[in-house]
């Protein structure tokens, strides 16, 4: 395979050819790839983190959703566009974001990961057909640029962000191979890690293994610690939920005996708050950390921990 | 258990009969004036007064509430003072509040534009017990201003020329019927949906049109209407497990099309021999 070889040739000369047509871009002059820091682009938060942690001071990371905004619903601007294609990596995931998608088939096709590509998807379930679960992971598309056929949502298991950054040194080391990325990696994979046994611990001995969600962004993990996720709307946050399946799930929580019923924080809380006034049980924000929050300070480690003492509390786990 | 089992379901068939009931009554002012996609408009219009809420930090349903009530204001000065057709000068405000609001949003810390839409549209799913005392305050103002002015606002929207000459201030009057359409519609699409609100004002008229000859008689079958299919809407969506806006607003659709069918043959006989009693003395 000579192709990868040929990667950081191209993406030099798109660069190079790009900044000069660009006179007004600030760091136009002399290009990514002679300056030795390379110029990743994430589609949000979590890629962005990773790419970061793997990258250390060898890469800027820009992450294309701001601070506050939701991540399904990414809007570029004309400079964001001009970003992507000036990056020497684009991170996304296909279907997640279908104005990346657009922007990356237009301006950067040969530059771009999928990030879920070694990863086992889970099945995108239709809410309706809670139960059906039983029918394993599909194997991602070959097409790059077609939508993901399964569920998006892959960040909220650590081990998947462990490979996710074991993808990006590969592909970053192609670039560049000097950068200590497979360094990087292991520093990442091995927070991932302790992050993942403090989350197994924690959740080992749980009162109730049902996990109530507003919006189904939490497959992974609760594939990963044992709950069953029953979400009131679909893979969407912005479906309007139907009244059935408002009721459905009302009756669930009070057969079960569930206490908690999460929603998120960028997500209006209608839906988790009448569940919860229909069945007396409380609410709770579980973060889905597709963005943080305007003005935060964590990341993805302290929002996961948060999310952990979240579930602990609403859970009764010991 | 049973759809009246569950407290939301409770609050969603109020809400859906405050709204079935006090939309068409607006609707059908606006129907006659043709303005029939003030809701719409003024749903959009209303984005404009979010954005500058994020920007200013003010509240963001009651600027809202304010600004589409100013944008009426500007869409009946427009249409009153430059001879602009009803619909043309509804395009402008509504493509203005479009633009102003995505505008105002994206200046104001980089927020997505899209976190507009958790301000602005509710469903008849999440109807809290505020959500219902809000639709209460918006259906009797609408009660008491039409009581107060319907005999007027009737004779406006009949023949504003004529109104007049009367001695009717056609201008404000158009003014207050219209800002009291723009807050039925705001308060009415953050709790059960701006597709709901504005659609239930429109069709259940369109649908008692077709077989009701005075103003009066169309108001009151189209609130009949607007009723009835804004129940019989949710309680389906219930039974079929879908999501009750397009539900209720399919069926008012259905009962449009019925209408205009069944009443084809009565009004062809109408228009080849108009008022036929009349004819000998005016003939």
């Amino acid at each position: 395979m000579r192709l990868p070889l040929a990667i950081p040739v191209i993406a030099g000369s798109l660069a190079l050819i790009l900044s000069a047509c660009g006179g007004s871009t600030p760091d136009g002059e002399g290009g990514s790839a002679t300056s030795g820091t390379l110029r990743v682009v994430a589609g949000f938060y979590p890629l962005a983190y990773a790419a970061e942690q793997v990258g250390g001071d060898s890469v800027e990371v820009i992450n294309l959703t701001p601070p506050g905004g939701e991540a399904h619903d990414l809007e570029l601007s004309p400079q964001q566009v001009a970003e992507i294609g000036e990056a020497d990596l684009v991170l996304y995931i296909p279907g997640f974001q279908p104005a990346l998608d657009e922007a990356i088939a237009q301006v950067a096709p040969d530059r771009a990961l999928n990030v879920t590509e070694a990863l086992t998807l889970l099945p995108a379930e239709d809410h309706a057909h809670e139960g059906e679960t039983s029918h394993e992971g599909e194997e991602p598309h070959a097409d790059e640029h077609s939508t993901l056929d399964g569920d998006p949502h892959v960040w909220l298991n650590p081990l998947n962000m462990a490979t996710i950054g074991d993808e990006i040194a590969t592909r970053l080391t192609a670039l560049n191979s000097s950068g200590a990325f497979a360094a990087g990696a292991q520093a990442l994979t091995e927070s991932m890690n302790a992050l993942n046994e403090e989350w197994a611990q924690g959740t080992a001995e749980c009162r109730s293994r049902d996990l109530v969600v507003s919006h189904e962004a939490f497959g992974y993990l609760a594939a990963q610690y044992d709950f069953a996720q029953i979400g009131i709307a679909g893979l969407s946050p912005d479906a309007e939920p139907s009244p059935a399946r408002i009721a459905e799930v009302a009756d669930l929580v009070r057969e079960r005996g569930v206490t908690t019923i999460y929603y998120e924080t960028l997500v209006d809380p209608s839906v988790a708050e009448t569940l919860a006034a229909e069945t007396g049980a409380t609410t709770a924000i579980l973060d889905p950390l597709e963005g943080l929050l305007e003005g935060s300070t964590g990341d993805y480690v302290t929002g996961m921990q948060a999310n952990l003492a979240e579930v602990r509390a609403g859970q009764g786990c010991s | 258990m049973g759809m009246l089992g569950y407290d939301f379901m409770q609050r969603a068939l109020i809400a859906a009969a405050l709204i079935g009931l006090i939309a068409p009554l607006i609707g059908v002012f606006l129907v006659q004036r043709r303005l029939a996609l003030l809701g719409d408009g003024m749903g959009h219009v209303a984005l404009t007064g979010v954005g500058l809420a994020f920007l200013t930090g003010l509240a963001p349903v009651p600027t809202a509430l304010v600004v589409a009530a100013l944008g009426a204001l500007v869409l009946e000065l427009v249409r009153a003072k430059s001879r602009t057709a009803g619909d043309l000068a509804l395009a402008l405000v509504f493509y203005g509040g479009i633009a102003g609001g995505v505008m105002l949003t994206s200046l104001a810390s980089g927020k997505a534009s899209t976190a507009l839409n958790q301000y602005l549209f509710g469903s008849l799913s999440t109807v809290a017990t505020e959500d219902i005392a809000w639709l209460v305050g918006a259906g009797a103002l609408v009660v008491i201003i039409l009581l107060i002015f319907g005999r007027e606002m009737f004779a406006m929207t009949l023949d504003p020329d004529v109104a007049h000459v009367q001695g009717i201030r056609t201008t404000r009057l158009g003014i207050l019927l219209t800002v009291l359409a723009a807050v039925t519609v705001v308060i009415g699409m953050r709790t059960v949906g701006l597709l709901l609100v504005s659609a239930i004002m429109i069709v259940p008229v369109a649908a008692a049109q077709q077989f009701t000859g005075s103003f009066r008689a169309t108001a009151l079958v189209a609130v009949g209407l607007g009723l009835v299919c804004s129940l019989a809407g949710l309680t389906t969506s219930f039974t079929l497990d879908v999501p009750p806006g397009p539900t209720i607003v399919l069926l008012a659709l259905a009962v449009f099309l019925v209408a205009a069918v069944t009443a084809y043959p009565v009004r062809r006989r109408r228009q080849r021999h108009p008022h036929p009693a009349e004819e000998h003395h005016h003939g």
